[in-house]
């Protein structure tokens, strides 16, 4: 059977992938989240996954390795962020839901039942809007419905040791808090499920209710893919974005396949589940052998009873969601592109970063406004942003120094009144920009006198634009320059006209001996004298 | 036919034909004191052997060997005196049937059938957040909730390396 699918691969995987127009795919998500509550969802152990690899099992209550006599009770934290996901998906949430026991066997699922939502889950109904200008889709928009949210326990994790023939299991994980989230079956393109994935992590990462990492598995995928109506098939197992595009298009194409050698009813009259086996999807189960979870309510948990002003606390306490801050940044009068829009607002997994998106914005956008307020009318959009996204960021990066660290020593204020020297000319960029490393430099090794003096930094190390220039010290400057240049056609290029740019490559040369401090027009002109230039 | 208190009837959980079932629960006065409780436990008004009895007379199937053995798996249990099952099985689901066919009152929510709070308050912002504001003062290092705090897998007849260790062929066996 395995080695069936297997060459099913690679012949699909040869003829590349399109969609054909007379097999239209329907996909839908089931997307596992893991909350990021200080403690678990019914016991007080710290919530803190990823322990197990120096120390398996060291965040287990008695409840969560299920000893006899313990019971569970419900973290409060884990209903604040389900009503935080609730609302920012629009759904409509239940405000007398319950809990019940899906019981299976499995090594890692100690009592024999998950605790989860099945009769009365926590939200329905709600939607993600995608749109064509901020999530890369071919619609205008695309709204992708959901049936419903739950809250349920995770499991332990096994590891399996084939040849010692036997698992070891980690409980870490056990009884940490997950949300599930159902779609409807909205989606039609693989664009629109990667849209639906970033998208999702990204709110998540925003309302701060989970890391979002699936490589971690902090958020698992579950996709159902179904072509021309055909029952759906249900794939797990996909570590990553690319292995669920993959998973999907490989799925499309077997289910295709399949309905034009007229097989449907013999390989899929019945819903199945399949797993991805990085080249293949390959069957786990299906329907004929489906488990009876036996569901019943958990009678040792009271329902979740929320008053509506507990909802309504909770969105009043929410950020300002994703969509609204890009687009935002997009208008006026901050006018940025989108992809300098997302650098500020879109989260990265958190991981080595030298700052939250949250903190970088806040910089933004306090900078910006000191900086209106200096510039008044003349204001240049487009100073605050590049000297932030590109300038400040890069120094950070290169420092390996915090944003938090580097906002203390040089705050909004100060970076403004650098802006201001910058556009006002009082310093040349290339000054601004030692300027600003110097800065954080000596942030980094906290040798900074506080609070910083741009004027008086400026003029210890000279930085002044020279306003009056002695025209026989230029002179010389450039004399010095010309006699370097050891290719004499360069010269004679720029002096018959033929080479005009090769000026440039001069003009250059003197602005990075006096470091930008003299502009470049009077560079030009001294070349041009000097060399007797007639163009 | 007797009456049922609520009160007596075992009620961990009633299978899902009882919420479809309406069917009427007597409900008795509240019991205010240890001496009532006791007096009401000590004299019994029904008994579990007087159902048992009048229901082996009714015609109760047995269930099948093949739902039994499909009992056996989903339990995790071993394949074994199927028949043994078969008969015990036969009698609880004669029993069950007797419990279901009882008066019961139609007004009560099924939704109550737990022993825990029927009426609980209603969860606000500030209660919420003041809860999750106590819990790491409420860590209880005599249920193992501080980490490290016990050895967990020193009651594990197998452990290895703090890890619990499963021998595969439990999980072979699932199928």
């Amino acid at each position: 059977m395995l080695q069936l699918a297997r060459s099913f691969g690679s012949r699909i995987a040869k003829k590349g992938f399109h969609f054909l127009p007379d097999f239209k795919l329907k996909c839908g998500l089931e997307i596992h989240t893991q909350l990021s509550t200080q403690n678990k969802l019914f016991s007080l152990s710290t919530n803190d996954p990823f322990a197990s690899a120096s120390l398996p099992n060291h965040h287990t209550s008695f409840f969560d390795v299920s000893l006899p006599g313990t019971q569970p009770t419900l973290n409060p934290e884990v209903v604040l962020l389900a009503t935080k996901l609730a609302v920012a998906l629009n759904s409509r949430i239940n405000m007398n839901s319950r809990f019940d026991r899906k019981h299976y066997f499995y090594a890692d699922q100690p009592m024999g039942y998950q605790i989860t939502q099945h009769y009365s889950p926590f939200a329905k109904g709600g939607f993600l809007e995608l749109s064509g200008s901020l999530d890369t889709i071919d619609e205008d928009f695309k709204r992708i419905e959901l049936v419903q949210l739950q809250i349920e326990q995770d499991t332990g994790k096994s590891v399996y040791r084939g040849s010692e023939g036997r698992s070891l299991i980690d409980l870490n994980r056990s009884n940490v808090p997950l949300i599930e989230m159902v779609t409807q079956p909205n989606f039609t393109d693989l664009k629109q499920v990667r849209a639906f994935i970033k998208k999702y992590q990204n709110l998540v990462r925003h309302l701060g209710i989970s890391t979002g990492d699936l490589e971690t598995g902090a958020m698992r995928v579950d996709v159902n893919v179904s072509v021309n109506e055909h029952p759906r098939v249900e794939l797990k197992n996909l570590p990553n974005t690319s292995s669920i595009l993959s998973a999907v298009k490989y799925e499309y194409q077997r289910q295709v396949e399949l309905i034009q050698s007229g097989e449907t009813d013999r390989y899929s009259g019945f819903s199945e589940t399949r797993g991805w086996t990085g080249s293949s999807t390959v069957k786990l189960r299906s329907k004929e052998t489906t488990i009876d979870y036996r569901y019943m309510p958990d009678p040792e948990l009271p329902s979740v009873k929320l008053s509506p002003s507990a909802v309504q606390s909770v969105a009043q306490s929410m950020p300002e969601l994703p969509d609204a801050v890009l687009r935002g940044l997009m208008s006026e009068p901050y006018n940025l592109t989108l992809k300098d829009a997302k650098i500020l607002a879109i989260k990265g997994n958190g991981h080595d970063q030298l700052y939250t998106q949250t903190d970088l914005l806040k910089f933004y956008l306090d900078t910006f406004n000191c900086y209106s307020e200096l510039s008044g009318q003349r204001l240049n959009p487009k100073l605050p942003t590049n000297w932030i996204i590109h300038e400040l960021l890069g120094n950070l990066n290169r420092l390996q120094l915090t944003l938090a660290k580097a906002a203390e020593a040089f705050p909004p204020q100060k970076f403004a009144e650098l802006l201001m020297l910058i556009q006002d000319d009082k310093i040349s960029k290339a000054s601004g920009k030692l300027l600003l490393f110097h800065i954080l430099d000596e942030t980094n090794t906290s040798s900074l006198a506080q609070p910083v003096d741009l004027g008086a930094l400026i003029e210890s190390f000279d930085l002044n634009t020279i306003e009056k220039i002695d025209m026989n010290e230029l002179k010389e400057i450039c004399i010095g320059i010309i006699d370097e240049i050891s290719d004499p056609k360069l010269i004679e290029g720029i002096v018959s006209g033929k080479k005009k740019n090769s000026l440039k490559f001069l003009v250059g040369q003197g602005m990075r001996m006096s470091q930008g401090r003299i502009k470049p027009y009077l560079f030009e002109q001294a070349f041009k004298d000097l060399l007797e230039v007639k163009w | 036919m007797s009456k049922v208190l609520t009160r007596s009837t075992p009620v961990w959980w009633l299978p899902r034909k009882f919420y479809s079932q309406k069917t009427r629960v007597i409900v008795g006065p509240r019991l205010k004191s240890l001496a009532e409780i006791k007096d009401y436990v000590g004299k019994p008004t029904w008994s579990v052997e007087e159902y048992l009895q009048t229901s082996s007379t009714s015609k109760a199937q047995p269930p099948s060997r093949k739902d039994v053995e499909k009992l056996l798996k989903l339990s995790g249990l071993p394949n074994e005196n199927v028949e043994v099952f078969q008969a015990t099985l036969g009698k609880q689901l004669a029993f069950i049937n007797k419990v279901q066919s009882l008066p019961v009152d139609e007004s009560l929510d099924p939704s109550h059938a737990r022993i825990i709070d029927r009426n609980p308050e209603a969860l606000d912002y500030e209660s919420l957040s003041h809860s999750v504001g106590q819990q790491e003062a409420q860590k209880d290092k005599e249920i193992g909730e501080v980490g490290g705090s016990w050895d967990s897998t020193g009651l594990a007849a197998i452990s290895e390396n703090g890890f619990y260790v499963l021998r595969e062929g439990l999980l072979k066996n699932r199928k």
